[in-house]
């Protein structure tokens, strides 16, 4: 594994990397750049991203252009519609039956879940108690179980698409996992023509088997050397306040202590301890992404993106801008 | 000695002060000093005149810290709660009363509170902002007020329900110059936000007193004004600007006007009430004529209309719409295959085409005068191959549709029948003599083009149900106009009861025309079983049949098709219609003859009873064999009896998709319930898992899996069924050799479901799985369960007849034999002093099922006779005489006489209202047939007291008495009493699932609930259903361990009834079409009767 020190001579490149090509997926699409943006820092922080939003609004797409840009093959990738009739076996492999016979539980996992770097769950709150309960292992401690052992996961980074957040309780705690979600909308009213001729490109690009953004701007292992640095300099100070002092001004995190309050308290939004400080660490990783430093009173739009039920999406979102007095 | 109160600057000084403004009110208002410390935020001791003597005593016994203070130099000590503080320099603050001497506390956290008014200097960096926020949020509905902070004009500015984010930012961000306040008491202090002063109380009193209001901050500063501050909206302390230039437009002279072509768009869907028709869409509307009562006729109005360009005559038909009368736009629409129009809102007389309407919307009089509205009574816009037409009827000649109809009689025995039954009077024996063929159809073919005018009325009887072939009038699609026929001679046969000959050869012909040869080849065999000397008939459905079954008509075929071990459907009609046609030519090899006699005799034959019974007749007309004709009788009624009809060979599917079409209530009804239905099961689906039933690798989760697989498969949701079994085929080596098996053999129903395989198809496939187990160990175990399923066994369970001593036996068995000698000996035994009850019992049972099954219906009436006048007296044990009884009341049932039902219900509640109760397995089996009688009749006038009299009964605690008040909860539902049927059935299910009963009785509830399930409602069955799954649990079994190990038998037998009980193949069969089946069958009857009479002379 890299060390601090071999990181810090070439941080700035891959930081470099990462924003080129972030900025270069965005000519693939139209008005898409927010759901880009979430997608590189949550692949950067590697933290689970939920998309929410109608059929048909380039989540799927979004993905697979996204996966297809760094360079993974489709072993890597791992993408499954989920029903409630899906069951454990068909997201974790099924059982060798060979070794069952001789008393061991052990799944096949090649091209499953477990093995993918990648993974893309669409509809993922259709799902029943069993996916949920095992999704909900391998997104909090990375591992799931082999013959009762625990075993680690290879994924890293993981998308989920939804059209809706169901109100059960029972799915309340998978969809904590999910720190950020972002609604993604039809965006024909207001880019008619440029999505017809995207779309009409993309057609082509799919007929003719290019790839254009394919370009290996950024590689999967530079996403994985950034997460690495940032997991190092979280503790880099030494210190337990250390962190917040150097990378936190006060009067932001004064700011952002305030926003949190204002949409628990008027808006409802449950922010649990644990989601406080992954979006602390969602906001560090933000800013040393955008622009290599502190966290700065802009990198708050992120909490734009902390609503957990459907209804409080957009209002969360409208409300955050305004807060901090952004216009759009 | 002085004492000063200590002030510690925390929570707990609220307590202090409230204490001492209780107990010294008077102090508060007198001069206090303060000697604070280093931190005047900190602890303070507060000195006062009256602390001194027995005050300071009773002062510490309320808890208030009261402490003895020492001075030394500028400094000072004091002890409290045993430690001594020492403060080495003070300073000393005087006031003249102690509120204004106490700075307030802070009570943590964040409060959320109602209101907040934030003071802001003008010229500080907050209060901009702050408006701009407030804004920014939409809160609008502050207001504000304009004051003098100390020389400094300030904002105060009033928000309810104030924003988190502005209090907490007026707290943490002192550079901004905002302080928010809450109200600290009733109204009139007001404390810096997420602070509390001691003193609140009182000087909330004393403000209020003085028509005051006080701010005061976290550092102790009062701001004391005018209560009756003024207050204005936010806007009004607003300048807006606006940074754009102004461009000045101002007005010219003149007017343009631009041409816009009407066009018609989408409009509302609404009913159309006027068709303009040309002839032949006119005559194909005697379908509903035929339908119509005279009010409904005279709904509607007709006008015969010429044209300029002579392409008529058009015939105006315009439907009356009346409030509150149920429209009949769609049927004449749909007969006669055309839309129709709609009146145009806001307008009288101006109609355009259904679902559509005139665009761009105009000025009523503008469109009148473009459309020439008020020149014409009716104007219409009609749009052809997207362009406008527009019909002016300047006039009509409109008359009612009822003076365009003639009534004749008809011929057709059944509707006569029908009519003869429902007249008020009483009519001679009638003989009808029909018109010959030939002059019928000379009569039809002289008959106009087009329909008359009205003419005079000299009518007698209302045509019914005739239909004719009617000519093509010119101009009209030849192919259009013959599909328009089929679909009235459709309609017609769908009704049910046709019994003309001429009707179904009709059809059959237009079906060939149209390619149809299928259908064509069943309307033709139809005809052959009502007219079995039209020869041509025969030979036109052979011909079908022979191009269906891929056969060249050499006679080589016809030996190999009667030997054949396997048939199809069309092979086996091919082979009946030759035989028909040999047997008419006198011709044909006697040992064929014989073979095919034989094969057609069976009723698992794939053919319909029709054409079974044309081939046995004229088999045995051919050869005058009477036994042989009186043998094919018995066989084909009491199969008829025993099964009823096949929806597959018994009902064409034109009949089945013409009733799916007709009336508007019910259509797509199959459609609807299968999906209502796969809601459902996808819902008891989710249940399952919920509930934790379904698991990997485990035995029952697979039978689940199968059991819901089938259901979906039923539903024609096969990809879903598909997913939900893929687990159980990888799983399939893991398991034990039985359920192996029988995972098969589950997946083999579906198979067989889905491709509507028949009996004899599914015993074939379980014969071959079975023979596929690897040991008789395993074959028993797989059988142990097969025989209990009711979807994977291929014979029906049997039981173990009592045994009849053996004279009695004898006896018995030749009456079964000899069905006419059946009630001479049935009254012999029932007299017979020396016979058992039991053997009584046994014995109606066993006379009852073999007249039933002889189709000797004289035999089973008299059969009744004996029973229903001796049962009372010879019968003594009331549970053989309430059994007894249920065997009469399903004779009563195949008979359809009511009278003799309601005979024997009241019989069985003589027998319960009697001291000797019977058994609750005798009821069962009493009441079993009596719930199968109401099911085909309804409320008859002894089942309400049969019922009431039994639930009593059923309520008491015993074996199976739960399974009884379920069949019960049913019969309520055939009375129409729901909400006591829902009781019931709920409270049965409770006490299934709670009670502590015996393993079987609590499957036997279980399945009872389940099997009367099925004739509830589909929605409403959901609720009991997923309560039963969620409860399977506790349906144990007490077979051996090891079988238990293998399987839960009861737990897999109650899911299969679960499933059939939400998506079962009864409810698809809509009423209709179980009704058009009924009507068959009695037509079916009467002719298999008529013919065999005519043969053997009886």
């Amino acid at each position: 594994m890299w060390s601090l020190k071999e990181l810090e001579r070439e941080i700035d490149d891959i930081r470099a990397r990462i924003n080129r090509h972030r900025r270069d997926l965005e000519e693939y699409f139209v008005k898409r750049a927010d759901e880009l943006e979430l997608a590189t820092l949550s692949a950067a922080a590697q933290e689970p991203l939920l998309f929410v939003g109608p059929p048909g609004t380039a989540k799927s797409d979004l993905v697979v252009k996204f996966v297809e840009s760094l360079g993974l093959g489709d072993t890597d990738y791992y993408e499954y519609m989920l029903t409630k009739f899906t069951e454990p076996s068909e997201i974790l492999g099924p059982i060798d039956i060979d070794l069952l016979k001789q008393g061991r539980f052990v799944r096949r996992t090649a091209g499953k879940l477990p093995n993918a770097k990648v993974a893309f769950l669409d509809e993922i709150f259709k799902s029943n108690s069993a996916i949920l309960n095992t999704l909900l292992t391998i997104v909090n401690e990375r591992k799931y179980y082999q013959d009762g052992a625990p075993e680690p996961v290879a994924l890293r980074f993981l998308f989920a698409a939804t059209n809706d957040i169901p109100e059960q309780t029972e799915l309340d705690a998978l969809a904590d996992r999910f720190i950020l979600k972002i609604e993604t909308r039809p965006v024909k009213d207001t880019h008619f023509a440029e999505l017809i001729d995207a779309g009409v490109m993309n057609e082509v690009y799919k007929a003719t088997g290019q790839k254009p953004w394919a370009r290996g701007t950024a590689s999967f292992e530079d996403f994985l050397k950034f997460k690495r640095y940032i997991d190092l300099s979280l503790g880099a100070s030494g210190s337990l306040s250390g962190d917040r002092e150097q990378w936190f001004p006060p009067a932001v995190f004064a700011e952002f202590r305030r926003i949190v309050r204002a949409l628990e308290t008027e808006d409802k939004v449950m922010v649990s301890d644990r989601k406080l400080v992954k979006l602390y660490k969602l906001l560090r990783t933000r800013a040393f992404l955008l622009h290599g430093g502190a966290v700065q009173q802009s990198d708050l739009a992120l909490l734009a993106y902390v609503g957990n039920r459907r209804h409080e999406l957009g209002a969360v979102q409208d409300k955050v801008r305004k807060l901090l007095g952004l216009t759009s | 000695m002085t004492f000063a109160i200590l002030r510690l600057g925390g929570a707990s000084d609220l307590a202090t002060f409230y204490t001492l403004a209780r107990e010294l009110p008077g102090v508060l208002d007198t001069p206090w000093e303060a000697l604070v410390g280093a931190d005047p935020a900190g602890p303070a001791l507060l000195l006062n005149a009256a602390l001194a003597g027995p005050t300071v005593t009773s002062l510490r016994r309320k808890g208030v810290a009261v402490v003895r203070v020492e001075r030394h130099g500028d400094g000072v000590a004091y002890e409290h709660r045993g430690q001594r503080a020492v403060w080495p320099a003070v300073e000393t603050l005087g006031a003249a009363s102690l509120a204004t001497l106490l700075r307030p506390v802070p009570v943590g956290g964040d409060p959320v509170v109602e209101e907040a008014w934030f003071l802001v200097a003008l010229d500080a960096p907050g209060a901009h902002a702050t408006l701009e926020r407030l804004l920014a949020l939409g809160r609008d509905d502050a207001s504000v007020s304009e004051l003098d902070d100390d020389g400094r004009p300030s904002l105060l500015i009033r928000v309810t329900a104030p924003p988190m984010y502005l209090l907490l930012r007026a707290r943490e961000e002192p550079a901004e110059g905002v302080t928010a306040f809450a109200r600290a008491h009733d109204q009139s202090l007001w404390v810096a936000w997420s602070y509390a002063h001691p003193l609140a109380g009182p000087i909330d009193t004393q403000l209020r007193a003085r028509h005051q209001t006080a701010l005061v901050d976290a550092a102790g500063r009062w701001r004391v004004f005018d209560a009756a501050l003024a207050t204005r909206s936010i806007y009004d302390i607003l300048v807006p600007t606006l940074a754009a230039e102004p461009v000045l437009m101002t007005a010219e002279p003149g007017q343009r006007r631009f041409q816009i072509a009407l066009r018609l768009g989408l409009g509302p869907l609404t009913e159309p009430e006027l068709w303009l028709l040309n002839a032949a869409q006119f005559a194909a509307l005697e379908a509903l004529v035929e339908s119509l009562t005279a009010d409904e006729l005279r709904r509607f109005t007709v006008s015969r209309l010429g044209s300029a360009e002579n392409d008529g005559p058009y015939y105006l038909l315009h439907e009356l719409v009346r409030p509150n009368v149920p429209r009949m736009a769609t049927r004449v629409s749909d007969l006669a295959g055309v839309k129709g129009f709609c009146r145009s809102p806001g307008t009288d007389n101006l109609y355009l085409p259904e679902g559509r309407r005139l665009q761009p919307a105009m000025r009523r009089d503008e469109l009148r005068a473009l459309l020439n509205l008020e020149r014409n009574r009716y104007v219409i816009l009609d749009e052809r191959q997207g362009r406008l037409r527009r019909y002016e009827v300047a006039s009509t000649d409109d008359a009612p549709l009822s003076e365009w109809v003639d009534f004749v009689a008809t011929d057709q025995r059944t509707v006569l029948d029908r009519w003869l039954e429902e007249a008020p009077f009483a009519w001679p024996e009638l003989s009808i003599e029909r018109r010959p063929r030939d002059v019928e159809v000379a009569a039809r073919a002289t008959q106009d083009e087009a329909p008359q005018p009205p003419r005079p009325r000299p009518k007698k009887a209302k045509e019914i149900n005739e239909v004719q072939a009617t000519a093509v009038a010119p101009g009209v699609d030849p192919h259009a106009a013959l599909r328009a026929e089929i679909r009235q001679l459709e309609i017609a046969v769908a009704a049910g009861g046709v019994d003309d000959g001429a009707v179904w050869s009709a059809l059959g012909d237009r079906k060939a025309q149209v390619s149809e040869h299928d259908e064509a080849a069943v309307c033709f065999e139809n005809a052959v079983f009502f007219e079995p000397e039209a020869g041509e008939r025969v030979g036109r459905a052979a011909q079908l049949r022979m191009r269906l079954a891929d056969k060249r008509g050499s006679a080589e075929e016809l030996y190999e098709l009667v030997t054949a071990q396997r048939i199809t459907p069309n092979e086996a009609a091919y082979l009946g219609l030759r035989l028909i046609e040999m047997a008419a030519a006198g011709g044909g090899d006697d040992a064929l003859l014989q073979e095919g006699g034989r094969r057609f005799l069976s009723p698992e034959y794939p053919v319909s009873r029709r054409l079974a019974w044309s081939v046995l007749r004229a088999l045995h007309t051919r050869s005058g064999d009477r036994l042989g004709m009186t043998r094919a009788k018995e066989q084909l009624l009491g199969a008829i009896n025993d099964r009823g009809l096949s929806d597959t060979f018994d009902l064409p599917r034109f009949v089945r998709y013409a009733l799916a079409l007709a009336g508007t209530e019910r259509q797509d009804s199959t459609l609807r319930l299968r999906s209502e239905q796969g809601v459902l099961l996808d819902g008891l689906w989710r249940d399952a898992v919920d509930a934790g039933l379904v698991r990997e690798l485990d035995p029952f989760s697979n039978y689940l899996r199968l059991a819901f697989g089938v259901g979906y498969t039923r539903l024609a949701a096969a990809q879903r069924a598909k997913e939900l079994v893929e687990p159980v085929e990888r799983e399939l080596s893991v398991h034990e050799a039985p359920n192996r098996v029988l995972f098969g053999l589950y997946l083999a129903r579906m198979a067989h479901i889905a491709t509507r395989g028949d009996d004899a198809a599914w015993k074939r496939e379980v014969d071959e799985r079975l023979k596929a187990c690897p040991d008789a160990r395993t074959r028993d175990r797989v059988e142990h369960l097969r025989k209990r399923s009711a979807w994977l066994r291929t014979e029906s369970p049997s039981s173990t007849d009592p045994e009849l001593r053996p004279a009695y036996h004898k006896m018995a068995a030749a009456a079964e034999v000899d069905v006419g000698a059946a009630p001479e000996t049935l009254g012999r035994i029932l007299d017979d002093r020396g016979v058992y009850d039991y053997e009584k019992e046994e014995v109606v049972r066993r006379l009852m099922r073999s007249a039933k099954a002889s189709g000797n219906d004289g035999a089973l009436s008299q059969l009744l006779a004996v029973c229903t006048g001796r049962l009372a007296t010879k019968i003594g044990q009331p549970g053989y005489r309430v059994r007894s009884a249920g065997h009469c009341m399903g004779a009563a049932g195949v008979l359809g006489d009511v009278e003799a039902l309601d005979r024997l219900l009241d019989e069985v509640v003589t027998v319960c209202e009697s001291p000797a109760v019977p058994q609750m397995a005798d009821l069962i089996d009493a009441v079993k047939p009596a719930i199968l009688a109401l099911r085909r009749f309804g409320a008859t006038r002894s089942a309400r007291r049969f019922l009431e009299t039994l639930v009593p009964i059923a309520s008491r605690p015993g074996p199976r008495s739960a399974q009884l008040r379920a069949i019960l909860s049913e019969g309520f539902l055939r009375l129409g009493d729901r909400p006591r049927a829902d009781e019931l059935l709920r409270e049965t299910l409770g006490a299934t699932l709670e009670a502590t009963m015996p393993h079987a009785d609590r499957y036997f509830a279980g399945a009872a609930i389940l099997n009367a399930l099925r004739y509830w409602p589909t929605q409403d069955r959901a609720a009991e259903s997923a309560r039963l799954l969620k409860g399977i649990e506790v349906f144990t079994d007490t077979f051996t361990a090891s079988t238990m190990k293998l399987y839960p038998t009861f737990k897999v037998q109650l899911i299969e009834q679960l499933v059939d009980a939400v998506g079962d193949e009864v409810t698809f069969e809509s009423d209709k079409v179980q009704g058009y089946l009924d009507e068959e069958e009695q037509v079916l009857r009467r002719r298999i009767v008529a013919d065999w009479r005519v043969v053997c002379g009886a």
